[in-house]
């Protein structure tokens, strides 16, 4: 059944950390566990928690994106009242530059965002995987009247975790609520997973004092630095979620779904996870292949060893061939006798027989799409 | 261009009784294929890469499955305004209520619904073989030859002819006479079951053969030999490529072995004619540490914790710790619990294999599970 709340994902990711991945995509593309992409647990969580209505704040490389969800149809948005809806910045007629920030894209999409028939809306992104249900968050939000409730993950014994440094951690004090960085002096703490329910009159009017004001490029900026001003709590979210803002959490991120306890909650607690269709048969394995602990999509042909990897759909991996703590993405070929570890192969990527690829597992080598090593 | 001249007529309805169990409550052509298809998804498929945009489908014998797998046609881009694929189910009229007595009577009954679209060919189609095909080059070739009758026949070994419907055709592939199963063989080309008809012939022999009591309203026995004593141009249009009637636990068994061969004729990698599936949105397929797989088919959402030998593995289908797998199918969602040994099984979708459970004998082919719905 569906509820009176507009999904909205904002897509003005920061991309530097993770830049050989988003050469020629955002972010939200970013292949992901074998098939799918980072914005496809996104979507499939909304749609799976009865968001019937999604808009999506596109900032560039709109190829890739219209490319992956087209109208919306494999996550079921192809409907004539709410679906999808993607809401692009205006180019100057006279300037090819795009602004600084994403409340320039809002400013050019105010008319929507008035125009939206629900009363809250979610505000995500669309690189944090797990599979999480927002109904609860949802309904305490409505029942509590929060102007703004904002969605956190609890953290023990943090101070050691590398990977949650630099990310959003939100304090109370003086019964206000503040969002500031991870600088890992806390042992203890609530991390704000950039996951925002709120009144859409809230929304609406912190978007118009800040476009009327022209300081603040970001939303979500614009968002931590008012949240004094409404009636404000938190949401601790139970399961596990992966953020992906690196290289290095997007290595990791990826090796954890190789525990079958977390791919059965990933693909499954709370529904399925939906992503575009390729119509790949079924992976054949060759006499003589050796798979162990890896996930393997569609239409690959497999004739060497895989160990710890993830091998995305249509790749070819020749005899002899090893692949070792590595993530292949799609239509990739690997030669015979090639050999590679802590390795992250891009898509279209031509491994010629007998090379060898070494990466680390502090920091994985990336090849990026369309390379040819012969 | 073609979709406006032809429209297809896929004969789904039969119950493919030598299949056993897989077909007690599932339509043939619903019946899983290949891991992840189901044997109508090639002739849909054909049509769909053929550029044919007008399908219906003729159902009667446990349509549920193919029902819900059809759907609108989305798969195969078959969802469509003016056409795309249409269920065509036996109905009531102001005469009463009757079944499809035959294939002829079939395409009779649904004489309305192919006038709907004014084609100037109709092709019929069996929605129970293995293959790619494409309906053009046979549509060209009808056209090209000025026939009036189409048949797409494969050469099949002369020892072998006698368990085929056989075309006898003149020096250039003009027939002349049809013998079912003939003793002593005259030809070697079997008849595929794919024929295509101008429309206006075959629309007045359908209503002639519903008017005759002797008949059995099928294709083969009554409608293709009676046009043949009529004497009009009959052409065999020669097919050379994979294609199975997978009309038998055995064929059904061997046909999925073929598939074991990365050079099989049936080319299911091939991009340029893919075959299309309704999707399942599940996650790729896991081999664990402990898991060992050779030779074999997976498809996604599969686990595997123990031994897999020259199999196939439908859509999420479970091999649990220590199970050994060999020369066997498992259909969707199929469970082999811990430590089975199974040989030369085909386990039905949703059947578990009972933990240590022992089964085949590797000689025959064993199926596992009382009965498969054919839904997922």
């Amino acid at each position: 059944m569906s509820i009176n709340l507009q999904g909205i994902i904002n897509l003005g990711e920061r991309e530097e950390y993770i830049r050989e991945l988003t050469m020629n995509r955002p972010l939200a593309t970013v292949p992901f566990a074998g098939r799918y992409r980072l914005i496809d647990f996104m979507l499939s969580n909304m749609v799976n928690s009865g968001i019937d209505s999604i808009s999506l704040i596109v900032k560039n490389k709109f190829h890739s994106l219209n490319d992956h969800i087209g109208p919306g149809k494999d996550w079921d948005l192809d409907r004539k009242t709410g679906g999808l809806r993607m809401l692009y910045p205006d180019l100057e007629p006279d300037s090819n530059l795009i602004s600084i920030g994403d409340i320039p894209i809002v400013r050019s999409n105010l008319a929507h965002f008035a125009s939206l028939k629900k009363d809250h809306i979610l505000l995500t992104r669309s690189n944090y995987i797990g599979n999480i249900d927002f109904r609860p968050a949802y309904e305490e939000h409505v029942k509590k009247g929060n102007d703004i409730t904002v969605l956190t993950r609890r953290i023990r014994q943090g101070r050691m975790r590398i990977d949650l440094l630099g990310m959003d951690i939100i304090q109370k004090r003086n019964g206000t609520y503040s969002i500031g960085r991870n600088l890992g002096n806390q042992n203890n703490f609530d991390l704000s997973i950039e996951m925002f329910l709120m009144k859409k009159s809230v929304f609406l009017r912190i978007v118009h004092e800040t476009i009327e004001e022209g300081v603040e490029p970001y939303l979500k900026k614009a968002i931590i630095s008012r949240l004094s001003d409404y009636k404000v709590d938190t949401y601790t979210v139970d399961v596990d979620i992966l953020p992906i803002h690196s290289i290095q959490q997007y290595y990791n991120a990826s090796l954890t779904i190789l525990d079958p306890i977390y791919a059965q909650y990933l693909f499954y607690k709370n529904g399925k996870i939906y992503t575009k269709v390729k119509d790949a048969p079924s992976t054949l394995y060759a006499t003589g292949s050796e798979v162990n602990n890896s996930l393997i999509a569609n239409g690959c042909v497999i004739e060497g060893t895989v160990e710890n990897s993830i091998i995305f759909r249509d790749v070819h991996i020749g005899r002899g061939a090893v692949v070792r703590n590595s993530i292949v993405f799609q239509d990739t070929q690997i030669s015979s006798r090639a050999n590679m570890n802590y390795c992250i192969i891009d898509k279209f990527v031509h491994i010629g027989s007998g090379k060898v690829l070494m990466g680390d597992g502090g920091l994985p080598y990336v090849i990026s799409k369309g390379a040819s090593i012969r | 261009m073609i979709h406006s001249k032809v429209v297809a007529m896929i004969l789904a309805g039969g119950q493919g009784s030598r299949l056993k169990n897989l077909t007690r409550k599932t339509a043939k052509p619903a019946v899983h294929f290949g891991g992840k298809y189901r044997i109508i998804d090639f002739t849909l498929s054909n049509c769909a890469n053929s550029g044919i945009h007008s399908v219906g489908i003729l159902t009667q014998y446990q349509p549920l499955a193919l029902n819900t797998h059809i759907g609108t046609g989305v798969p195969w881009d078959l969802d469509r305004k003016g056409g795309g694929v249409e269920i065509l189910p036996p109905y009531m009229s102001t005469e009463g209520g009757r079944w499809y007595a035959g294939t002829a009577n079939a395409i009779f009954e649904n004489i309305d619904y192919i006038d709907l679209h004014q084609p100037e060919y109709v092709l019929i189609l069996s929605g129970d073989h293995i293959y790619k095909m494409d309906y053009r080059k046979m549509v060209a070739f009808h056209q090209k030859t000025k026939a009036d009758v189409t048949v797409s026949v494969i050469e099949v070994p002369w020892e072998e002819a006698s368990r085929f419907g056989i075309l006898n055709t003149k020096d250039d592939d003009v027939i002349y006479e049809f013998d079912e199963k003939p003793a002593n063989p005259k030809n070697n080309l079997a008849s595929m079951g794919i024929y295509v008809f101008n429309w206006k012939l075959l629309r007045r022999y359908l209503r002639e053969d519903h008017k005759n009591k002797e008949s059995t309203h099928d294709f083969g026995s009554d409608i293709i030999p009676e046009i043949l004593r009529q004497g009009h141009r009959m052409m065999a249009y020669r097919f050379s490529g994979y294609w199975r009637d997978v009309g038998t636990v055995d064929s059904y068994w061997e046909a999925h072995m073929d598939l074991l061969d990365p050079n099989n004729e049936l080319r299911l990698y091939d991009d340029e004619w893919k075959i299309f599936t309704k999707n399942l949105d599940v996650p790729p397929h896991y081999i664990s540490d402990a898991g060992h797989v050779e030779n074999s088919l997976l498809n996604e959402g599969c686990e595997v914790y123990g031994t897999v030998k020259n199999s196939i593995l439908s859509t999420s289908s479970v091999v649990e710790e220590g199970a050994v797998v060999t020369d066997s199918i498992l259909l969707p969602y199929a469970r082999v619990g811990k430590g089975a040994v199974l040989k030369k099984t085909i386990v039905l979708s949703h059947h578990k294999v009972q933990e240590d459970e022992v089964l085949g004998d590797g000689e025959t082919i064993t199926l596992a599970g009382a009965y498969d719905m054919g839904i997922l």
